[in-house]
């Protein structure tokens, strides 16, 4: 019985493993109204890192109403950071023979084989939001690198030239990531009265993680004045522990990036979140698409589109609106 | 003469107190003198207290989670289940329902994931290991289509506070954990469950055969689990002030860290109470310390890992010798 149970129990977890071909398709008919593109024919896959945050979800929806609207079959799956399964998707899209592929890889290095696999069998791949270690058709991200800037920019004009910056860096290899905060040097540079202290925290404890790392920092450091958070987990857990502390770090801003619902809920209520870079993750994914269709029709496409992000402040939190 | 007597007494307990976990406080001492000689922020009220409430959450789940080892099995969906009570007290509160209520629905929530868990486990004889690290996914899954992939919030101002307030200076998460500290040790040490707990961690059919239900008593070791877990994602969601989907995310490893540490043996039936509480306090005391002394993050994880390595080591070598 025990042996039967174990052995039943390894296929579940084995089924798990089994690609595309079990996620949903979104096929293209349905309430087309008559002035949109009429079925392409085409096939798109779209592999994606993660699907339960909220610029996931949005990217999503940019992606399948892109693909809507370009009369595009979609195939979706989600590696949720489990990269040998991201790479058992691609395989399975070159074998169903996708016209393009959209990947979201979370490590620069792991998905490189089977991306040139793909491009050698004559599948375009398009790669959003982080970059591979290898050659790719196009790459569509919001500019990272400025949003770090529109960030730290804003920072340095709201408590001046000199104070001491908290910035919790990723693990190596998380290129959004690794890229806002080039964007926060390219512009800390500048003011050598700015001291900052940096505190790597990897993200395998999610929120609470980066909670403890960002109190032990700050009572490690008291004198911190301002902390750059290059993620939503990141300035929501600052926020948490700030709020701990309100005559020690009552003072600390936070300066967070995607304007995720709870930051702008924080910025609306006047707490110490003071900024948030919004990236526009419906345009990336329209971006992707309409760029994925071009190169399938053999059109010329820049190497590299940068989507628009946005600061938005305390001020502007309650007129903002996402672009798409 | 009495009181010469009982003074003896509770010296030679004390005695026997600081013997039986010499190893685990030597590491406190030495970490204690190293890091407070690199940043005087760290001998400092608010820095010990910060980590007090820090090691709380995985306390309270290093409790459970260590009681469960002593019975000989392991559950590695305990962060996903404080995820999910987490989400359950949030909606009770979203809805309404008011704080105590929700705390008591999250703690249940906890409670009836772990009777899953454990009568799974205890009537198939399936590995624990295997099971609860697929019902990890499963249990998450439920998380990301209760939530839709958003947090829960915001929560009433009374919530909050279990993380936020301080009773006589101690802050309320401390208490929580000196309470399941002293439950779990009245339970392991002084009822007949936690008796026979131990012995069905120490041999399952030795156990059988001297007339315990062992199946039971599994159940009962994984509900305490879940519970302690439901705690842990009461605690979090007071902390972090919304039940987020990754909310719990890796709670499992730093649970059975702090076990392990504390002198909880893997192959079951050893283990004490006192040294799972030591164990937090060192993990607690190294992740503060490294951010202290200001050490590389690289050579954080790696004197993490090894300070881990060292105090188990030194327990066991210890042992040993006293035989």
């Amino acid at each position: 019985m025990k042996k039967v149970i174990n052995i039943l129990l390894a296929v579940i977890l084995m089924m798990n493993l089994v690609g595309c071909g079990n996620e949903p398709q979104i096929s293209t008919d349905t309430e087309q109204s008559t002035d949109t593109a009429t079925e392409s024919g085409l096939k798109i896959g779209m592999v994606y890192g993660l699907l339960s945050e909220e610029f996931a979800v949005d990217l999503q929806t940019g992606i399948r109403k892109a693909c809507e609207d370009a009369g595009v079959e979609l195939v979706e799956c989600d590696y949720n950071f489990d990269y040998s399964k991201g790479n058992d998707y691609i395989d399975n899209l070159i074998t169903m023979q996708v016209d393009g592929i959209i990947l979201w890889p979370f490590d620069a290095d792991v998905f490189t084989g089977n991306i040139d696999k793909a491009r050698a069998a004559g599948i375009p791949v398009i790669t959003v939001d982080c970059t591979a270690n290898t050659e790719v058709d196009c790459f569509v991200a919001a500019d990272s690198v400025l949003g770090g800037k529109l960030a730290a920019e804003y920072m340095v004009k709201n408590q001046g030239e000199t104070g001491k910056t908290l910035i919790i860096t990723p693990a190596p290899g998380m290129s959004s990531l690794e890229q806002r905060d080039k964007g926060y040097y390219e512009v800390l540079e500048q003011y050598p009265g700015i001291e900052v202290v940096e505190q790597l925290d990897a993200g395998t404890n999610a929120r609470a993680g980066y909670a403890q790392t960002v109190e032990n920092a700050l009572n490690a450091n008291p004198d911190i004045t301002s902390i750059l958070a290059n993620c939503g987990d990141v300035a929501l857990a600052a926020l948490s522990v700030v709020e701990m502390y309100p005559e020690k770090f009552g003072d600390v801003k936070i300066y967070g990036f995607d304007a995720s619902a709870e930051q702008m809920e924080a910025m609306k209520q006047n707490r110490q979140i003071e900024a948030t870079v919004a990236q526009y993750p419906i345009m990336i994914g329209r971006l992707a698409v309409e760029n994925m269709v071009k190169k399938i029709n053999g059109e010329e496409i820049d190497k590299e589109v940068m989507a628009e992000v946005g600061l938005v402040t305390k001020e502007s939190a309650e007129s903002f609106e996402a672009k798409e | 003469m009495r009181e010469k007597e009982n003074e003896k007494r509770s010296r030679l307990f004390a005695t026997q107190l600081m013997k039986q976990y010499s190893g685990l406080l030597l590491v406190i001492i030495v970490l204690f003198t190293v890091i407070s000689v690199s940043n005087q922020n760290f001998c400092t009220v608010d820095n010990i207290l910060a980590i007090l409430r820090q090691i709380s959450i995985y306390g309270v789940l290093g409790i459970g989670m260590g009681i469960l080892i002593i019975n000989k099995q392991l559950d590695l969906t305990v962060g996903a289940i404080a995820g999910l009570s987490a989400v359950v007290g949030g909606l009770v509160m979203i809805k309404g329902g008011g704080v105590f209520a929700a705390i008591i629905a999250a703690v249940a929530a906890g409670a009836i994931l772990g009777a899953v868990n454990g009568i799974v486990v205890a009537k198939t004889g399936i590995s624990a290991f295997i099971f609860t690290m697929a019902m990890t996914q499963v249990y998450r899954g439920m998380i990301y289509l209760i939530t839709d992939g958003k947090p829960i919030s915001p929560f009433p101002d009374l919530f909050l506070n279990v993380n936020r307030s301080s009773v006589l200076g101690i802050p309320i998460p401390v208490i929580i954990l000196f309470i399941i500290v002293f439950i779990g040790w009245v339970i392991l040490n002084k009822t007949s469950l936690g008796r026979k707990i131990c012995a069905t961690g120490g041999s399952e059919v030795a156990a059988r055969y001297s007339g315990i239900n062992t199946g039971r008593m599994t159940i009962a070791s994984f509900i305490i689990c879940g519970i302690t877990a439901g705690i842990s994602g009461v605690l979090l969601a007071s902390k972090l002030q919304s039940a987020q989907p990754t909310l719990g995310t890796g709670l499992e490893m730093d649970a059975i860290s702090v076990a392990a540490i504390g002198g909880i043996s893997l192959d079951g039936g050893a283990g004490t109470i006192g040294g799972i509480l030591l164990g937090a306090i060192i993990i607690g005391i190294i992740n503060n310390g490294m951010i202290m002394m200001g050490i590389n993050s690289y050579w954080q994880m790696i004197a993490k890992g090894l300070i881990i390595v060292f105090a188990v080591v030194f327990d066991i070598i210890k042992k040993k010798y006293s035989k």
